[in-house]
């Protein structure tokens, strides 16, 4: 029996040992960061960056990173206060741009330096777009560069290098085939960061870790589990930077890291507070914007699509209807207390060029008769899609119970994830109304209506045009808005919002989506930047 | 012994085959386009097709499985070499799946062979204890702990102790890994870290497992002491002591053996809720977060480890009771 049963005694051993050894030890040595202004430490709950190479990092988290260890042409910069306004980053100023509009001529700063010590150069740029559109990369940039002359043919292995992209000295030059005023906004996104080819070489499956010319660096990534900033040497220039390593800590549990964001452990959690029932309490103990919990719109709208070219909803009237149908505060509840701001327009706030809050439909609750006499009786059969989840699953109850109260017979439809995607994206598919949400790309109206609502891109399968919504008027109004430039652009998109609601209504708008922050009980300098949706990790620091 | 295991090694690759084909089509069957996810959602067809050309999903099914079981095997055809098992790379950020499954498994292990630990020290004792005085005061006791012991759900009882223990109290960290061997920057790490951080979670994850082994060690410890041979050692005027060990426990256990051997390997394929209630990236949590991001390589290459897991603890608990009970081997 002894010598049968002799794996009990070294498992009693071993296990009698590591719990004496882990009960020897006090709760001061656990994961508390040793701050001390110095280093912050950081969570994101339930989620990863998808890549922290600028050439595939395509997500608001990921996106985060970059604004602080990227060095951009331009920027939406928070130096002195949040802005939405464009500003020259490792540009010397704004640049030239000739008169038909087609092409922009940078001058780079001198003196700027990456992380590893060599200089930012016009070189630097065009070495950073020949790698975005290099064909290996795959890049998601290439959704929206098409209009560079020479930028396709390097996506299609055609030329090694885009002819329209000419670096000379300290002058970077960008030939456009036709005039885009959203072309500022574009080169804002961080695919566009300065990098030091010789360090970020051409890989299909993105570099972890590469020399910055922002304030900060990406020192090391351990994917899934942690990515530590620190602060560029070379670095000279105004951009807040203010602790010297930012340590984050990947994939936590969200409870968790709400009690460690509580306690001290963490500063933040930069995704946003992802524990929507704790909202009330925070804003009640801490004020909202004052100390500890922040509240902030994101550019992003939340939406019901309406198929436009099938029965139930392709008459404009029965559409309105149902704007006037939706309960928007309940539908809006479902996110938690401060969860969003209640909206009948495309764009959210910062893309409308003051053109917002129009209320066109009901705001504060459904008109369930009015909607009925709108729709006179001709919704009928509605195939109702969306997202299970806690968010998704409720909203359905909601949306179906509307539309049934305004006439229309409601079969529900339930998909997993992003599925729902790819399977109403299919032109043809048997939906008539989908749960959406956008948002931004890059802080420009053309994001929203040319990828959502422009007919012209429609296409047998991967739609974003969920509504399947194609009028002449509207794509010329589009194409118009385009052309503008500044002021003039945003308050065009804006007035087009409001035309395309007040005539067509392809989408029931919902809400913009905030951002809910809650911050640790020593963490100062929260700067939210409304042009990012996010707030910026440079400013903080711990008091 | 030799054909027997040999048998059992042709069942176990035969069910690896199973699992693994199951597993595939079934990701082939949700209709979600990875390559869309991974071009960006503002992608056109033509851009969607680049990247599914690229990820390899444009190809059929067949195609997939047979590049994937390709990838699998130790020995290249084409180029006629050795090389490592390669799992492919996930869909959601392009890393190696060997690597994902590898900064994962020592997780998992560690929760779960701290568990095992934690599980039979209570296990063992209070089972046998509850048997040898059934309806007493300890038995009872015993049962009620049990009963609660099965009914609490691994994230309650993980949420209460981290807010308890780790928040209120501060005895212990509220969740988070200290690695073993090489903590990450700024983080705590070594064996002594490594086992704090785990109090809570092995607690957690053993409660669950010594309830139910507490259960079953004292129904075959009772139902042991009530056998024949038993009787005839007690009247052979055999000590107690003696009866104990070597006629009742040498028996009541065997069964404890074959199922340590199952819920280990089954819980080496990741024990989800622990894991994720104390912010543990191991194989269940990043299951979980492959499946919400339809990762299938990422999924396969877990499911692979775990088939794997359970196939060799299971072949391990077979020659092991083959060899501890003779009635086996002579069969």
């Amino acid at each position: 029996m002894r010598k049968r049963l002799w794996y009990t005694a070294p498992l009693s051993l071993i296990g009698a040992a590591a719990l004496a050894a882990a009960l020897a030890v006090t709760a001061a040595g656990s994961t508390t960061a040793k701050a001390a202004g110095q280093t912050l430490q950081m969570a994101v709950a339930n989620s990863d960056v998808d890549y922290s190479d600028p050439a595939l990092a395509y997500g608001v988290l990921s996106w985060q990173i970059e604004y602080e260890t990227c060095a951009k042409l331009i920027d939406y910069s928070d130096v002195g206060g949040a802005s939405t306004e464009l500003s020259p980053d490792a540009a010397a100023g704004m640049p030239v741009i000739s008169a038909d509009g087609k092409t922009y001529t940078f001058t780079i700063k001198p003196g700027i330096k990456f992380s590893d010590g060599t200089t930012v150069t016009a070189a630097s740029f065009k070495a950073a777009m020949n790698r975005d559109a290099n064909p290996s990369m795959n890049s998601p940039v290439n959704a929206f560069m098409s209009d560079v002359v020479g930028w396709d043919n390097v996506v299609n292995k055609k030329a090694s290098s885009i002819s329209g992209v000419i670096a000379k000295g300290n002058k970077l030059t960008i030939k456009l085939t036709q005039k885009d005023g959203g072309m500022l906004d574009k080169l804002a996104m961080p695919f566009f960061c300065a990098i030091n080819p010789a360090k970020t070489p051409v890989d299909p499956n993105g570099v972890n870790t590469l020399p910055g010319a922002g304030p900060y660096y990406i020192a090391s990534r351990t994917v899934g589990k942690q990515l530590v900033l620190k602060t560029n040497p070379f670095y000279k220039g105004n951009r807040p930077h203010r602790a010297s390593t930012i340590i984050i800590t990947m994939n936590t549990n969200a409870q968790q890291t709400f009690l460690q964001v509580s306690n001290g452990t963490y500063a933040l959690d930069p995704s946003g507070l992802d524990n929507p029932s704790a909202a009330a309490q925070l804003a009640k103990q801490y004020g909202i914007n004052k100390s500890r919990f922040f509240v902030h719109p994101t550019p992003e709208t939340d939406y019901i699509a309406l198929n436009t070219t099938r029965g139930a909803f392709g008459s404009a009237a029965v559409r309105k209807a149902v704007n006037y149908a939706i309960d928007r505060p309940a539908l809006l509840r479902v996110r938690g207390f401060l969860g969003g701001k209640r909206t009948t327009e495309i764009l959210p706030q910062s893309l409308a060029g003051g053109v917002y809050n129009q209320h066109l439909y009901p705001i504060a609750g459904a008109q369930a008769a009015k909607a009925k006499s709108l729709a006179g009786g001709k919704c009928g059969n509605v195939n109702l899609w969306y997202a299970t989840g806690p968010v998704g699953t409720p909203q359905q109850g909601i949306l179906k119970y509307n539309l049934e109260q305004m006439g229309c017979n409601v079969t529900t439809k339930a998909f997993v994830g992003y599925a729902i995607y790819t399977a109403a994206g299919v032109k043809g598919a048997d939906m008539d109304a989908m749960f959406a949400g956008w948002y931004q790309d890059y802080a420009d109206g053309y994001d929203f209506f040319h990828i959502l609502l422009d007919g012209r891109t429609i296409q047998a399968s991967n739609n974003n045009n969920l509504a399947y919504f194609n009028n002449a008027l509207v794509n010329k109004k589009i194409d118009a808005a385009n052309a503008l430039t500044g002021p003039a652009r945003s308050r065009a998109w804006g007035n087009l919002d409001i035309y395309t609601m007040s005539h067509y209504a392809p989408w029931a708008p919902i809400d913009n989506r905030n951002v809910r922050d809650f911050v640790g009980p020593k963490t100062k300098g929260y700067l939210f930047n409304p042009a990012w949706g996010s707030p910026d990790l440079g400013t903080l620091y711990l008091s | 012994m030799i054909r027997y295991i040999i048998r059992r090694l042709i069942w176990a690759i035969a069910l690896f085959m199973t699992v693994t084909l199951i597993g595939f089509v079934l990701f082939y069957l949700i209709p979600a386009d990875p390559a869309k996810f991974a071009c960006g959602r503002a992608c056109d067809s033509e851009q969607v097709a680049k990247v599914a050309h690229y990820l390899g999903t444009d190809k059929p099914v067949y195609v997939q499985y047979a590049k994937f079981l390709g990838r699998l095997l130790p020995f290249d055809f084409t180029h006629l070499h050795f090389k490592s098992p390669n799992l492919g790379r996930s869909f959601v950020n392009r890393q190696s799946v060997n690597s994902i499954v590898g900064a994962a498994a020592p997780q998992t292990a560690s929760l779960v062979f701290g568990g095992l630990v934690i599980w039979m020290l209570i296990a063992l004792p209070v089972g046998i204890l509850s048997a040898l005085r059934p309806r007493s005061l300890l038995d009872r006791i015993s049962m009620t702990g049990v009963l609660v012991g099965i009914s609490a759900h691994p994230v309650w009882l993980g949420l209460i102790f981290s807010y308890f223990i780790g928040y209120k109290l501060k005895w212990t960290p509220i969740a988070n890994y200290a690695n073993f061997f090489h903590p990450l920057y700024g983080q705590p790490g070594g064996p002594i870290q490594w086992a704090y951080h785990l109090i809570l979670p092995w607690f957690t994850f053993a409660i669950l497992f010594a309830a139910v082994y507490v259960r079953m060690i004292r129904a075959n410890v009772m139902e042991t002491m009530n056998e024949d041979y038993v009787r005839t050692a007690r009247a052979k005027g055999a000590p107690e002591w003696r009866v104990m060990k070597a006629h009742i426990l040498r028996n009541a256990l065997l069964p404890v053996v074959t199922m340590l051997g199952m819920d280990v390997g089954l819980a080496l394929g990741g024990a989800i809720f622990t894991e994720n209630v104390y912010s543990l990236n191991g194989l269940g949590y990043q299951t979980i977060q492959s499946l919400n991001n339809y990762d299938s390589p990422t999924v396969l290459g877990i499911l692979v480890f775990a088939t794997t897991a359970i196939i060799l603890m299971n072949l391990l608990v077979d020659m092991l009771y083959a060899w501890i009970d003779p009635r086996i081997r002579l069969s």
